[in-house]
């Protein structure tokens, strides 16, 4: 906190530092429902609410902790977030369907470079289609090319969050590719 | 004695004629070895063609009949009553109002890819709102999925400006050939190089004029003059081409002689373009492949053999007309056409499409990258001469659009400048790229975009200012120390530099906000929330990220680049931009794709490769928080000119004095990046927000993309909080935003919004603990 408060020029950093605290909190509370500037629409006048009963107490520190702590996890606040919800990925077109069976059949008779264009291909019509970037990650791994195997895997994966199914195929891949 | 005299004479005119037909046979063996090279070696001087993307047209695709049209009229596709021809389509149009409803039937042409032969089809295509509903065949069959054959965007041509597309003998309708010979050379199957008869009619009908004059050159001797490229009317050279034209007969069938004709007659000039042969002929005049044209299109070609710049069709139309209807005349006099078919020839308008300048979309800053790519793998002379089909990633549409927004934008940004005071004149460039595929789409190096010279787009290399801060929130949000909803301070602050010297950056407004949450701090682009947090993670942090996401080497860590101080080029910034928009996944640019060569086998393919250069959670925080810089940041002013509801992410950057002006962002489908400054680096009076962003919304707002749609990311979840604060945010207090944050990030209660309002002490309380946290 020291080091902090050295940033600032003020020459009374130490001996005035309650007051800064004070006055800093002021400035906090008048911040609080007024924006300071940019031109920005004021907010609309609130009306304060009776405080609930029995009162929660505060949270015992403010700050943002990124990881939370079970145990000392600040109550939630009033209405608790939800997991993000499961999800599959969306379906692969018929575009890319034709694209992928054209790719299957380049990837049985070992032609894994042209395998690997018409997943381009289609990687181009849907970019964001995770079954199509752990379709490439698989044909690199046939290919013995395993650090693009684990990218690509990695890339599928995080296009495959809140799906199971693919999430499992892809960590799947990404090990694979690893152990070689 | 008179005997003795005359046997001396004799003797000696016998000498004499010996030595003379000795000097003339070496002579006339250096010629033959001349021609016979010439001839052989311009076989294979066929320069790399290069080819724009192929549209993918699918049910899903987000295009519109106008839009599929202007693809197929620029590939020279002709608009019919029925697609019964190759090469051709036609529109039928739905109900009233927009496209829904809309058909297009098309008749496409057969294209060698990389991946495989692509056939001719016919295929109906059906649009509704969104684009395209669906394809099917003729008898009513879906079709996943059509390719049409690429756009040609130019070859990589020798230096002295000569361009060509070779075509084989059998790509040559044979209905060119007999028309050439006809109006150029009656005899060309008989002759052995050069013909009396000829020269003899041409001064016949020379002295008789008018009607069609026949030249005395036979298509032999107009073959062996294009070659060495000499139209001196003098005796000696007359004299040496007939000997040639002798000579080269007797070394080659008569039908390769005709088709290195074809291949090699001059019929016009584009710029420093010479345009060479019938197949780029045919492009250059009527924008369509030699076969697909019709009978008075072919004596259009064949008439301006005559004279390119005399009876050019664009310059002077009326002569061109004239010329070509007497050979379509002539066609008919010796039996190549009908008459009924010449008549109708007759009646036709030259039909030659655009300007000479705008031929072939000639992407010089594009063509640029394209040959940078190549020369890693081929040689110079393999480019010029191996006849190599280059694939590129290159979107014709886009290109257009962001040349003419460069020019339109710079000179617009002139005018109200020269109002204030003069400055240098401005330029930029502009380089777009794919979102999840590493292909460049466009580039624009210049203001002129058709003039070669300094590729902004690569060469300029220019302090990017606060383009680098999202790398430095990157950072922080990777150290899981910080997220968009943590608070810093603005407020005045000072940095020992190893130097031993202070640095004390400030605002770019002067003015100090106090406590903000990092998103604020990033999309109103303050400085000292980003040093405090660039020197908490370290700049060595976000110099080695930065590396990470694109760039060759490693910008020097020092304090001062954390406000931008590192110079790169805007195709660098396209790098790094281009694996944020990638989810932080690198995957390195590239304008080529594949590479066949002259027969259509596949030689090479570029492939798709990619690496993890950050975190994907803490890059999909990131990008959500780049989309406020638009929403309600230092961009804002680009909503005038994005379609409503278009959500995109992007980040303004300034260097010192206002000498570059920078915009680097993305939509769901394209990053784009434009730089608008001064070559002699002379400042512009411009920031990120008044220069380059005007051009960039205005470009973008042309694409027809969908919005930046963060992923869902493990670890994250959506959080509302006061964008101005960083406090929670309530129903009717504050300036509510939700973000993506990792999972279980809390933010502070707002003391004047929520409960506790009325408990004082806890008021106080909750903000001696707000600031002690946002202190530590």
């Amino acid at each position: 906190m020291v080091a902090r408060f050295a940033e600032l020029r003020s020459p009374a950093r130490v001996a005035l530092a309650p007051v800064a605290l004070g006055v800093a909190l002021g400035v906090i509370l008048l911040a609080g429902c007024v924006p300071p500037d940019m031109g920005r629409q004021e907010p609309a006048p609130r009306t304060p609410v009776a405080p609930p009963v029995p009162q929660a107490p505060p949270p015992p520190v403010a700050i943002i902790r990124p990881v939370p702590d079970v145990d000392t996890a600040p109550p939630a606040p009033a209405e608790p977030l939800p997991l993000p919800p499961p999800r599959t990925a969306p379906p692969v077109s018929s575009a890319s369907q034709t694209l992928l069976a054209q790719s299957r059949g380049h990837q049985a008779a070992g032609r894994y470079e042209q395998a690997a264009a018409s997943i381009e291909r289609a990687l181009r019509i849907e970019p964001r289609q995770p079954v199509l970037w752990l379709e490439l990650g698989t044909i690199r791994l046939k290919e013995g090319d395993f650090a693009q195997a684990e990218s690509l895997g990695r890339k599928a994966l995080s296009l495959a969050t809140g799906d199971a199914a693919l999430t499992a195929k892809a960590e799947q891949l990404i090990a694979t590719a690893k152990k070689r | 004695m008179r005997q003795y005299l005359s046997r001396r004479v004799l003797v000696s005119l016998g000498a004499a004629a010996a030595i003379v037909l000795a000097v003339l046979a070496g002579y006339i063996l250096v010629l033959d070895r001349q021609i016979v090279r010439q001839f052989e070696g311009r076989r294979w001087d066929l320069p790399a063609q290069v080819y724009a993307r192929p549209l993918e047209v699918y049910a899903g695709v987000r295009l519109t009949p106008d839009d599929l049209q202007r693809e197929l009229s620029a590939l020279g596709y002709a608009s019919a009553r029925t697609s019964e021809a190759q090469g051709s389509f036609s529109r039928s149009s739905g109900g009233p109002g927009g496209s829904s409803g809309q058909r297009m039937a098309i008749h496409t042409r057969p294209f060698q890819f990389w991946d495989g032969a692509e056939p001719a089809r016919r295929v109906i295509v059906s649009f509704d709102g969104g684009g395209v509903s669906g394809l099917t065949d003729l008898g009513g069959d879906d079709v996943p999925l059509l390719r049409l054959d690429p756009p040609f965007i130019g070859n990589i041509f020798t230096t002295h400006g000569e361009d060509r597309i070779v075509l084989g003998p059998d790509a040559v309708p044979a209905m060119l050939l007999e028309g050439l010979k006809v109006v150029e050379d009656r005899d060309f199957d008989q002759h052995g190089g050069v013909s009396l008869r000829a020269i003899a009619r041409a001064m016949w009908a020379n002295v008789r004029a008018g009607g069609i004059e026949q030249g005395g050159s036979t298509l032999t001797q107009q073959l062996v003059r294009s070659y060495f490229l000499d139209n001196s009317r003098t005796i000696t050279r007359k004299l040496r081409e007939a000997l040639m034209s002798v000579l080269l007969e007797l070394h080659f069938e008569k039908a390769d002689i005709l088709n290195a004709y074809v291949n090699e007659i001059y019929l016009g000039q584009a710029g420093d373009r010479a345009i060479h042969g019938f197949g780029l002929a045919s492009q250059f005049y009527f924008g369509r492949p030699l076969v697909e044209l019709k009978s008075q299109d072919i004596a259009l070609l064949i008439a301006v053999v005559r004279g390119p710049s005399y009876y050019d069709p664009r310059r002077h139309p009326e002569r061109a007309r004239a010329r070509r209807d007497m050979v379509l005349d002539l066609m008919a006099e010796f039996g190549v056409i009908d008459a009924k078919e010449a008549a109708r020839g007759k009646t036709r308008d030259l039909n030659v499409k655009g300007t000479a300048v705008s031929f072939a979309s000639y992407n010089p800053a594009f063509m640029d990258l394209v040959r940078r790519e190549l020369r890693a793998a081929y040689k110079e002379e393999d480019l010029q001469n191996a006849g190599l089909r280059i694939m590129t990633t290159l979107d014709p549409r886009i290109q257009a659009l962001a040349e003419r927004r460069l020019t339109e934008g710079l000179n617009e940004l002139e005018r109200s400048r020269k109002k204030r005071k003069k400055g240098s004149e401005l330029d930029g460039a502009i380089i777009v790229t794919g979102t999840q595929t590493p292909d460049v789409v466009a580039i624009v190096g210049g203001r002129n975009a058709r003039l070669k010279g300094f590729n902004r787009a690569l060469d300029a290399k220019r302090p990017i200012g606060s383009l680098v801060k999202p790398v430095v929130y990157l950072a922080g949000f990777e150290s899981r120390r910080y997220n968009a909803a943590t608070i810093l301070n603005d407020a005045p602050l000072a940095i020992k530099l190893d130097t031993g010297k202070t640095w004390s950056p400030q605002n770019y407004d002067k003015s100090y906000r106090g406590p903000v949450p990092a998103v604020r701090a990033l999309a109103e682009s303050l400085n000292t929330p980003t040093v405090r947090l660039g020197m908490d993670v370290g700049p060595k942090r976000v110099s080695a990220l930065m590396k990470g996401l694109g760039l060759e080497e490693a910008p020097r860590p020092l304090p001062s680049m954390l406000l931008g101080s590192v110079a790169l080029s805007p195709i660098e910034v396209a790098q790094v931009y281009n694996s944020l928009a990638n989810g932080g996944f690198r995957s390195p640019l590239k304008a080529v794709r594949a590479v066949l060569d002259a027969e259509g086998k596949p030689l090479e393919r570029y492939q798709l490769k990619i690496n993890r250069a950050a975190d994907p959670a803490a890059v999909q925080e990131l990008n959500a928080s780049l989309t406020q810089v638009v929403a309600r940041g230092t961009a804002r002013g680009a909503r005038a000119w994005l379609p409503p509801g278009l959500v995109v992410a992007g980040k303004t950057g300034t260097s010192d004095d206002l000498r570059d002006s920078w915009f680097a962002g993305f939509t769901n489908d394209h990053v784009t990046v434009v730089w608008v400054g001064a070559d002699d680096n002379s400042p512009t009076g411009l920031t990120g927000a008044s220069g380059a962003l005007p051009v960039w919304a205005r470009l973008v707002a042309g694409y027809g993309d969908a919005s930046y749609e963060p992923m869902p990311a493990a670890g994250l979840e959506d959080v509302p909080f006061d964008f101005a604060t960083g406090m929670m945010a309530e129903a009717g207090c504050g300036d509510p935003v939700t973000l993506p944050l990792p999972v279980g990030t809390v933010v502070p209660p707002n003391p004047l919004c929520g409960s506790g309002f009325d408990n004082l002490n806890d008021v106080a309380e909750q903000g001696v603990q707000w600031l002690r946290g946002l202190l530590n």
